[in-house]
């Protein structure tokens, strides 16, 4: 048997078989080993890894934002959610009409849950997601207010100190009862609070919740449920508020177990987190005080706008918008509220709220003719004694200019025409200097028509060029140029640029870039760092020629004559000069009051004070408000007086007509 | 002839005891790590169902083969019985019944139905007359043997024993001889049972799903986190084959396994763990050690001298090929999964004892050479 025979012959033809479907099998395997170990091994790798290890961004606390003492006008405050996953709700109905019975829930808030409930049960994936059942419980912050309330131990519910009302505490009433309601949970998140509420809204913005859009542009920056400044320095300064999140890296077991990367072997231990980086703190060159002035002198009307800038330094003191709104409740809430202080038959939607008209352009009116006289001073077709007579209008080629005094000014120097306002004098100037110079003045010198620069976003304003109209309007006619000269037809300017544009009168020809943002704080180092004057450019004008606008100026307040004398402020002089626009608009669809209201002029008052030494610079604008010098200028004097309350010391030397009694009741408020 | 005889056992006797030794020793050491990553002590029970296989194989050997060919019908018909009362008094283990319990351990009658089948067709083809080619009318009864515990076994629900039993006993079919159209009119019929049983929901939905996450299956990381329940088991599987890389992580490296991610991973998925930590080179040296092992097995079948032994051992010998054919390929993403258990690496003692038995009848044909 041996060798002769091995096994049966009949076999040995499917023994080769066998053996070769063997090999081939085995090659197969060999290969795919080989395909998977060799040649992807590395794909393979990277995937088990990538698949095991988490990364969990951690959210950086936006950077508050104040104001120039430190006050706060904007930070982040942890709020609760009621989350649940429905998978895990054992019992729904019982389980919501416990959380009614602890008051941490109404009736409504339950049927709504329970419906969500139902819904997302019915699928298979969303009954394991998480959903919140109810934003914002109730925790010891008011949900009016948002101040800390006070926890009264008689009646074991939480009193707010500002509005007087008492509330349950919702969030510790559920943590307290969380056992007894399997499927929910607490979730807290940061909300951004306003604590002045409509004070600086429109300087300081507000920030809403990411859109999905968004999310997608921003190539993994953002994430849903991720909040962004939409407005104001909230806006301007997003990035450096927002900081960088910071990312936990750890590698998940199987079994759900946190395992820390350090203590793992290559490529894992590779793998680091780290920290969030805080957003920066935000300190704006506000004044709370000047702000709160304004807010309260521009109530009176329906829609204003007030700015304030430190001439030596461009810093913004004040920057109001009226009517307001409370930027809080967006994030809170997602809706806008009525502004507080709307009168009734008031609604704020014609006097659009969330406009900064502080940034707006309008019709300067008579505030121009500051620019006016400055050029027509420098072109040599004007000075100190240029006498004109005015009988009421001027006559331009068979066109009646009128003068806003019906009956005219007489005969009339440089100065009186700028306290008195005379149009019928800047007609004749701005006949001379043509609307070429005067535009060349307003726009390339002192600034009207372009950005100033400042941190949030403005409108540019117009001075209209012959070219302008040419390319615009079609047509050019000689008589633009009179009603360039008065800050009517198309001249438009920002509040702002008015205020910027008088500093640079006041400062000695210092065109600055308006400053909202005094400082910014680094968090994680402590640094600080102040903003700086930028001066943009300066402007040659000899000291006579300033000194002739300034007494021009001065006298539209402290004469008798004078436009706005009616809001002087004997005991520390401010100067300024009054506006009265047309701007007579029509809208369809409004309540005859509000049609009416829009008949009505701009009133503008730009002024310095005090006025022998000038150094801040208030623009007042009061929309269809009337005349600049009655309803304009008052406002800006509330405005001086509060300015003058906080900085007392610095101009004692300047105080006049009263005793040192009154002095020091101004001195310590 | 008679110095051949002074040798009692051949090489091939030689290669195939000392191919499982290896294989047996490699699957110890593999078991033995993966346990030291849970902390976890199977492989000390392990080493008992080793030296007890290793003692049935040795006691498989010894026994004269006619004792087995008298007695096939009977293993055969107690495997079949037993199969019937798994489904009834099985212990339910994910929704299926395939164990009886037995206090600590239990027991996995469909394990013992491999060889059995075995030798019920080897039984069956020995008192055949052996025409040169079988018509498929001939192979009817064959055909009922192998689909008898087919059928019980797909009912646990179990489709990779079930499949490894069919696999089997067509190889000692097709090593007897069948006529080619016979073969071809076979696997027909089988490919056309395919769609009615998936329509009829004979294949399970579980089953069916793990279908499509094979065929979905690719080096894409898993998009959704619902996605990954199901994907996980496979996708984890090849990710731990595929860190092997050429030289392996080695026990201390090998995170996959570290971490838990493998599921089964001392049962149908060691391989994965072992690749992860031997590498390509590691999963070369061990497929070469099942190849001596198979092609010795097929050997000693060649040189049996009795009809019976032959197919028996062709039989034992397919028992082994198709395991590790299936079972490399489910873990390398070749084939959906169908659980089924690696010979002699995987823990369990039902299915180390029954490989033993399958080697032990392979040995037996190689040993009792001479004494027909």
């Amino acid at each position: 048997m041996i060798g002769g025979h091995d096994g049966f012959i009949e076999y040995r033809t499917h023994f080769r078989w066998a053996v070769l479907l063997v090999l081939l099998a085995f090659l197969v395997l060999v290969g795919r080993m080989f395909q998977v170990q060799v040649v992807d091994g590395k794909r393979y790798e990277t995937l088990a890894m990538v698949s095991h290890v988490v990364r969990n961004r951690i959210q950086p606390a936006r950077g508050s934002i104040h104001d120039r003492e430190g006050n706060v006008l904007a930070t982040d405050v942890e709020v609760s959610d009621l989350a649940l996953v429905p998978h895990y709700v054992r019992d729904p109905d019982g389980e919501l009409a416990r959380l009614k019975e602890l008051g941490a829930l109404t009736a409504e808030e339950g049927d709504r849950i329970a419906a969500q409930i139902a819904k997302a049960r019915l699928d298979k994936k969303k009954r394991f997601h998480r959903l919140v059942g109810k934003r914002n419980l109730i925790g010891s912050r008011c949900p009016e207010d948002m101040s800390e309330m006070n926890f009264d131990s008689a009646t074991g519910r939480l009193v707010c100190p500002k509005c007087g009302r008492t509330f349950i505490d919702q969030r510790a009433v559920v943590q307290a009862h969380l056992h007894e309601l399997p499927g929910f949970s607490l979730q807290s998140r940061m909300v951004r609070w306003y604590p002045d509420r409509v004070l600086s809204a429109h300087a300081v913005g507000f920030v809403n919740e990411v859109t999905a859009a968004e999310v997608e542009q921003s190539g993994g920056k953002l994430r849903a449920g991720d909040v962004v400044g939409r407005a104001g320095i909230e806006r301007a300064l997003d990035a450096g508020l927002r900081g960088v999140p910071g990312e936990d890296v750890f590698v998940r077991s199987a079994g759900g177990r946190r395992i820390e990367t350090k203590t793992l072997p290559e490529p894992f231990n590779a793998f680091q987190s780290s920290p969030p980086v805080a957003g920066q703190d935000v300190t704006l060159t506000l004044d709370l005080s000047l702000q709160q002035a304004a807010v309260s002198a521009l109530s009176r009307y329906r829609s204003g706008a007030l700015v304030a800038l430190d001439a030596e330094t461009g810093e913004v003191l004040a920057m109001v918008s009226h009517p307001s709104y409370e930027a809080g409740r967006r994030v809170v809430t997602g809706q806008a509220a009525a502004p507080k202080n709307a009168r009734p038959g008031m609604d704020p939607q014609y006097y659009a709220p969330m406009l900064n008209k502080a940034v707006e352009a309008y019709p300067p009116g008579s505030t121009f003719k500051i620019i006016t006289t400055i050029a027509a001073l420098m072109e040599g077709f004007a000075s100190e004694d240029l006498e004109m007579n005015c009988p009421g209008f001027y006559l331009f080629r068979g066109h009646k200019f009128r003068c806003f005094k019906r009956y005219g000014h007489g005969k009339i120097e440089l100065i009186d025409a700028i306290a008195k306002s005379c149009d019928t004098y800047f007609y004749v100037l701005g006949e001379q200097l043509g609307i070429d110079s005067l535009a060349h003045w307003g726009r390339d010198v002192y600034g009207i028509g372009e950005p100033t620069g400042i941190e949030i976003a403005e409108k540019s304003g117009l001075v209209p060029t012959e070219r302008w109209y040419l390319r615009r309007k079609h047509q050019y006619q000689p008589g633009f140029a009179l009603n360039t000269a008065v800050g009517q037809g198309d001249v438009k300017a920002t509040p702002l640029a008015m205020a910027r544009a008088y500093a640079a009168v006041v400062n000695g020809g210092r065109l600055l870039r308006p400053r909202l943002v005094r400082s910014v704080r680094d968090p994680a180092t402590g640094e600080v760092t102040m903003s700086q004057p930028e001066v943009q450019r300066t402007v040659e004008v000899p000291d006579a020629f300033i000194d002739i606008v300034q007494q021009g100026m001065y006298g539209a307040v402290n004469t008798e004559d004078g436009t706005a004398h009616s809001a002087v402020l004997p005991e520390l002089p401010f100067s300024g000069k009054t506006g009265t626009a047309q701007a007579r608009e029509r809208r369809s669809g409004v309540p005859a009051e509000v049609a009416a209201w829009l008949q009505q002029d701009h009133a503008w008052f730009v002024g310095f004070g005090p006025s022998k030494r000038p150094r801040l610079v208030v623009a007042a604008f009061v929309e269809h408000g009337g005349f600049g010098g009655a309803e304009a200028a008052p406002i800006a004097r509330k405005v001086f007086e509060a300015y003058y309350a906080g900085h007392a010391e610095e101009f004692s030397d300047l105080w006049q007509g009263f005793d040192e009694e009154v002095l020091d009741v101004v001195r310590e408020p | 002839m008679i110095s051949r005889d002074s040798h009692p056992f051949s090489r091939a006797v030689w290669t195939t005891a000392l191919s499982l030794v290896a294989i047996v020793i490699l699957g110890l050491v593999n078991l033995s790590n993966a346990a030291s990553y849970t902390g976890e002590t199977f492989h000390q029970t392990q080493v008992l169902w080793v030296v007890l296989g290793l003692l049935i194989a040795a006691a498989v050997a010894a026994i004269d083969m006619r004792f087995f060919e008298q007695l096939s019908p009977i293993i055969y018909g107690g495997a079949v019985l037993l199969l019937i009362l798994v489904l009834f008094f099985g212990k339910e283990v994910n929704f299926s019944r395939r164990w009886f319990s037995l206090g600590e351990q239990s027991i996995q009658p469909s394990e013992f139905a491999k060889p059995a089948v075995v030798l019920m067709l080897a039984r069956f083809f020995h008192g055949e007359r052996n025409p040169e080619r079988y018509t498929l009318r001939m192979l009817l009864k064959p055909l009922g043997y192998v689909a008898a515990p087919a059928a019980l076994i797909m009912m646990q629900p179990d489709l990779g024993t079930s499949l490894v039993v069919i696999a089997v006993g067509f190889s000692v079919m097709l090593f007897e001889g069948i006529r080619l159209r016979s073969f071809l009119a076979l696997l027909g019929t089988i490919l056309l049972l395919v769609p009615v049983a998936w329509q009829l929901d004979i294949i399970q939905p579980y089953q069916k799903e793990r279908v499509r996450t094979w065929l979905s299956m690719s080096g894409a990381a898993p998009e959704a986190r619902d996605d990954a329940d199901t994907r996980m088991q496979p996708e984890q599987a090849l990710w731990a084959v595929g860190s092997g890389g050429v030289l392996g992580r080695g026990g201390q490296n090998a995170v996959q396994s570290r971490l838990r991610y493998l599921p089964e991973m001392h049962n149908d998925y060691i391989l994965a763990s072992f690749a992860e930590e031997r590498g390509f080179v590691g999963c070369l040296a061990l497929l070469a050690v099942y190849l001596a092992l198979i092609y010795s097995m097929l050997v000693l079948a060649i040189r049996a001298r009795e009809r019976f032994a032959v197919l028996v051992s062709v039989g034992a010998t397919a028992i082994v090929f198709w395991q590790v054919v299936f079972n490399v390929g489910m873990v390398t993403g070749i084939f959906p999964v169908v659980g089924l258990t690696l010979p002699f690496l995987s823990y369990g003692g039902s299915s180390m004892i029954s490989g033993m038995i399958a080697v032990g009848l392979a040995l037996n044909a190689g040993i009792h050479r001479g004494q027909v």
